[in-house]
């Protein structure tokens, strides 16, 4: 009798602590997917709502910029106009630097016979005006930028016109969200290692409801016995 | 107070208590760590988008300068800009631009683009500003700093302004409400914190469902009993959950991802995103709800076991396939077998609780049981909605049908382990010219459009324009959750709370009454204001509305139609609900083809009055004689009416409990009808008689209680 006691009792210990095991992996897989979720979840939007305040600001300073470019100097004599703007652009673009969120890359073009010929420009990679045929838009009259959206760069392509309203050079002018990604794996990466201890941390706390009783009764019982 | 203390350190909470801890633990942990992260990440954020917003007010102002640079700057001075802007939530706001001369120890404003404060007549000069400004002239550099002055609290971009003479002559500043400088559109909004405490709730509703299955796959059955009801109704309300859980999946991602398919061009541009939404929620729908006939043959042709795990290894299956090839083409089409395969888990439960309450245990009666599966259901869509919206939000289409398949296969395990032993039922088949006869029938047919198709179509409702109104407000499909939840506190908790406090208050046909009036209240409101927080008004009437039948139905309608037919009675009922769903799905997907939302949901609503008054109407046009006698009607004289759908219909009271005098000779309709020919009837079943005890006793919720003795 005592011997099915016994195994009854080992059977239900046994069955308890499968309980418990499959509860708290389940707790804490769930805490994390539910975090991870979350966290994804707000990064996204975030993000949406950055690409879309830098592409408006993206598109504004770009159609600054061609306002500011005098047309007739590019036309008259492309060298000085290359000088001069080599100086006036850094200082209106603020803070180019590869490091700095706000990145922009810039380039400027004159534009004669069909052809673009490059003035100035603020990188060596990710401009995109002299890889797209965009000589027939350019002479079409349009008034809109030309913009390409793509690979995570935000690309404004705007003609410059002389006094004659002839279209003499482009401005080129971009906005890389690279900086995004790096920034959004820190803060995810961040958030889910502080969740995994929190969690931890926080079934350890719980169990202890259960573990205090048990060391009360181990302490009571040696109190008896001696 | 000590001794409190000492026993509570002393003694670890057990059972109820102890599960209860837990619950709350994890629901208050989880919330906690949702409302930190949501913080902590609308914090990191905040300081990029003002990072942005600051460098945007810096290149505006040098900009401005520029242009004004080597002019004179003097009052009625034209600004040569065309007006600068910026985005904030979506609504694209003008930076307010303000030119200075210095005059002085302080700075004269010659220029702002406010139109209705104009420089000439009302000088203006810079007060409140920081040293920042006097900065900016003297070291000529570009600063941002906050400014206030009467009109408000602002954040400013400064930059010097280079005069004709080659000095600086002035300074322009950019300003933007500091509000908006820190406003973030994703932060921490009150639909974000619904869909956190939803996460939390359904998280911990997984929780007890898991730790209630392992109790019952740890603990001993009832083996007294016979083998369907041996794990008693928390394994039936187990296998509802699991199921719900994991039917409701497929169905909710249908929107998101048609839609994400449709902008990654994976749709032709010529076939609108909302017509292939329709298509896939008919196909479905059709799928789930449909086919009755040849889920009967396939049950009896393998039993229903096996055929509910064929059924969702397929499911599994087909799952699968649609999720790792990304075609949309390929995807439409496997919906519809897919939900033929998931509407098995259904139609599984059903053939349980026909089997299970005919047994002959009371607290096994129909009612009871479909009671449980249906807590079951609405635990089970509220956590399937949050895990679809969590999983495809995070990890795609692939991943969700991993986890449906995974569910599936734990309703597998519970349908084989929980009831072993379900033989299908013999109900005669109802073909399509005899449900059509039904529904022309004045009363009974009415009834059946009326009151049970309408209540298919709401659920379409929840499953296909939810998930697609949402979308197109921009919140997660996780929100949807809240909405579920919002619907089975209200439906299952309030209103049956409510009616168990005033028992006998309603009839069957004042419940049909007010639950039209909800309906079409809540579908108006929200036809009027489409609006997230409009449809927290709308959900709670519609969870009244469809919380006050409890699944009485069935006898309602039995009691309406003649003696012959009523074997016929819940194939009736199934398929005009199944009838809902499937033109719900339609009509539902139609609304968003049009641009106007708010036209097309008022129109639909136009509709949805008509029938859900249709009935109400009927019964007040056919006003009821009453008889001399309540205790009627013992001989039903339906021998003159050609109608075999009409039978008791002038009955005033039907639908409420019967009287003491009403019970001595019940309708012979209620009868056993003989599904199971073969079975024996057990021994035990003293209550022959189907939806009565053997007590008499006119409370419903003693019928329906544990009475064996």
């Amino acid at each position: 009798m005592s011997f099915q006691a016994d195994q009854q009792k080992g059977s239900e210990s046994s069955s308890t602590v499968l309980k418990i095991i499959v509860l708290t992996l389940f707790a804490v897989v769930t805490a994390i997917v539910a975090v991870s979720f979350a966290a994804n979840h707000m990064r996204i939007g975030f993000e949406k709502e950055y690409r879309m305040q830098v592409n408006l600001k993206t598109e504004q300073l770009a159609a600054a910029s061609s306002l500011l470019i005098n047309g007739d100097e590019i036309a008259a004599d492309p060298a000085k106009a290359q000088t001069k703007y080599a100086s006036i652009l850094p200082a209106i673009m603020i803070d180019s630097m590869e490091t700095n969120q706000s990145r922009k890359l810039y380039a400027l073009y004159s534009y004669s016979g069909g052809a673009l010929t490059l003035l100035l420009k603020s990188s060596d990679t990710g401009l995109l005006a002299s890889e797209i045929p965009i000589s027939g838009w350019m002479t079409l009259g349009i008034t809109n930028p030309y913009i390409i959206d793509k690979n995570g760069q935000h690309t404004v392509l705007t003609p410059i016109r002389d006094s004659q309203n002839k279209v003499v050079g482009l401005f080129e002018l971009s906005s890389t969200y690279a900086f995004l990604d790096v920034y959004g794996n820190a803060v995810e990466r961040r958030v889910l290692m502080s969740v995994l201890v929190a969690v931890t941390a926080g079934i350890s706390l719980f169990s202890l409801q259960y573990l205090i009783p048990g060391i009360f009764r181990l302490a009571r019982r040696r109190g008896v016995r001696y | 107070m000590r001794n409190f203390f000492l026993s509570s350190l002393t003694t670890p909470p057990r059972e109820n208590k102890s599960l209860a801890a837990q619950l709350g633990y994890c629901f208050v942990v989880i919330l906690i760590i949702l409302i930190v992260i949501s913080i902590t990440i609308t914090s990191a954020y905040t300081s990029v988008l003002e990072q942005d917003r600051s460098d945007a007010l810096q290149v505006t102002a040098v900009t401005s300068a520029l242009a004004i640079s080597h002019t004179a700057l003097q009052e009625g001075m034209k600004f040569p800009m065309p007006a600068s802007t910026y985005i904030i939530s979506g609504h694209i706001y003008a930076y307010k631009v303000n030119i200075y001369t210095k005059a002085g120890n302080s700075f004269l404003r010659v220029y702002t683009s406010t139109p209705a404060d104009t420089v000439s007549s009302n000088q203006y000069t810079l007060d409140g500003a920081g040293d920042e400004y006097r900065k900016a002239f003297e070291m000529q550099e570009v600063v941002v700093t906050a400014r206030s002055d009467k009109t408000g609290s602002y954040v400013a971009g400064v930059a010097p302004v280079i005069g004709v003479e080659g000095t600086v002559s002035g300074l322009v500043e950019v300003l933007m409400p500091e509000s908006d400088f820190h406003a973030a559109e994703h932060g921490l909004s009150l639909s974000w914190i619904f869909t956190m405490l939803s996460i939390a709730v359904a998280l911990s509703i997984v929780y007890f469902e898991i730790h209630k299955l392992l109790t019952i796959m740890l603990g001993q059955p009832d083996r007294q009993l016979p083998k369907i009801i041996r794990y008693g109704l928390s394994g039936c309300q187990s296998i509802s959950f699991f199921s719900a859980m994991a039917c409701s999946m497929p169905p909710l991602v249908i929107v998101s991802h048609i839609l994400s398919a449709s902008k990654s061009w994976d749709l032709p541009s010529n076939i609108p995103a909302g017509a292939v939404i329709l298509l896939g929620g008919f196909l479905f729908a059709a799928g789930f709800f449909g086919f009755s006939t040849l889920r009967m043959l396939f049950v009896r042709r393998f039993t229903t076991r096996i055929s509910l795990i064929i059924s969702i290894f397929a499911a599994f299956l087909l799952l699968l396939v649609s999720s790792a090839f990304s075609n949309t083409y390929l995807y439409l089409l496997l919906l519809l077998p897919t939900g033929f395969c998931l509407g098995m888990v259904f139609y599984f439960q059903r053939e349980y609780r026909i089997y299970a309450s005919r047994l002959g245990y009371d607290e096994f009666s129909e009612r009871v049981i479909h009671n449980t599966q249906y807590a079951g259901y609405l635990l089970g869509a509220c956590v399937g909605a949050v895990l679809s919206g969590i999983i495809f939000e995070r990890f795609g289409l692939l991943a969700v049908s991993v986890i449906c398949g995974s569910i599936l296969l734990i309703v597998g395990i519970q349908a084989l382990l929980f009831v072993q032993h379900c033989p299908p039922s013999s109900s005669p088949p109802l073909y399509l010219p005899n449900f059509l006869y039904a529904l022309t029938s004045k009363k009974s047919g009415t009834f059946v459009w009326s009151c049970v198709t309408t209540s298919g179509v709401q659920l379409a409702f929840y499953f296909v324009f939810l998930p697609f109104f949402l979308n197109s407000l921009g919140l997660s499909l996780a929100t949807i959750s809240f909405y579920f939840i919002l619907f089975s506190f209200v439906g299952s908790i309030l209103v049956k709370s409510f009616l168990k406090l005033f028992p006998n208050r309603l009839n069957m046909q004042g419940r049909i009454l007010i639950s039209a009036i909800l309906q079409v209240a809540g579908l108006l409101i929200l036809s009027f204001m489409p609006t997230a927080k409009t449809l927290v008004i709308t959900v709670i009437l519609m969870g009244v509305a469809l919380g006050l039948h409890e699944f009485r139905f069935l006898d309602f309608y039995k009691d309406m139609i003649r003696e012959d037919k009523q074997a016929l009675a819940r194939e009736i009922l199934e398929r005009g609900f199944a009838s809902g769903v499937i033109l719900g799905s339609a009509g539902y997907g139609v609304l968003f083809l049009f641009e106007n939302i708010q036209l097309s949901l008022l129109l639909f609503t136009l509709v949805m009055a008509v029938l859900l008054f249709a009935y109400p109407l009927i019964t007040l046009l056919y006003t009821p004689v009453r008889p001399n006698n309540p205790a009627a009607p013992q001989e039903p004289s339906y021998s003159g009416s050609e109608d075999p759908f009409a039978q008791y219909q002038e009955v005033s009271d039907y639908g409420n409990p019967p009287q003491q005098n009403d019970i001595t000779n019940p309708s012979a309709g209620n009868d056993y009808q003989g599904e199971y020919p073969g079975q024996e009837t057990p021994f035990y079943n003293e209550n022959r008689i189907y939806g009565q005890n053997r007590f008499n006793t006119n409370n419903p919720d003693e019928r329906e209680g544990d009475n064996r003795r």
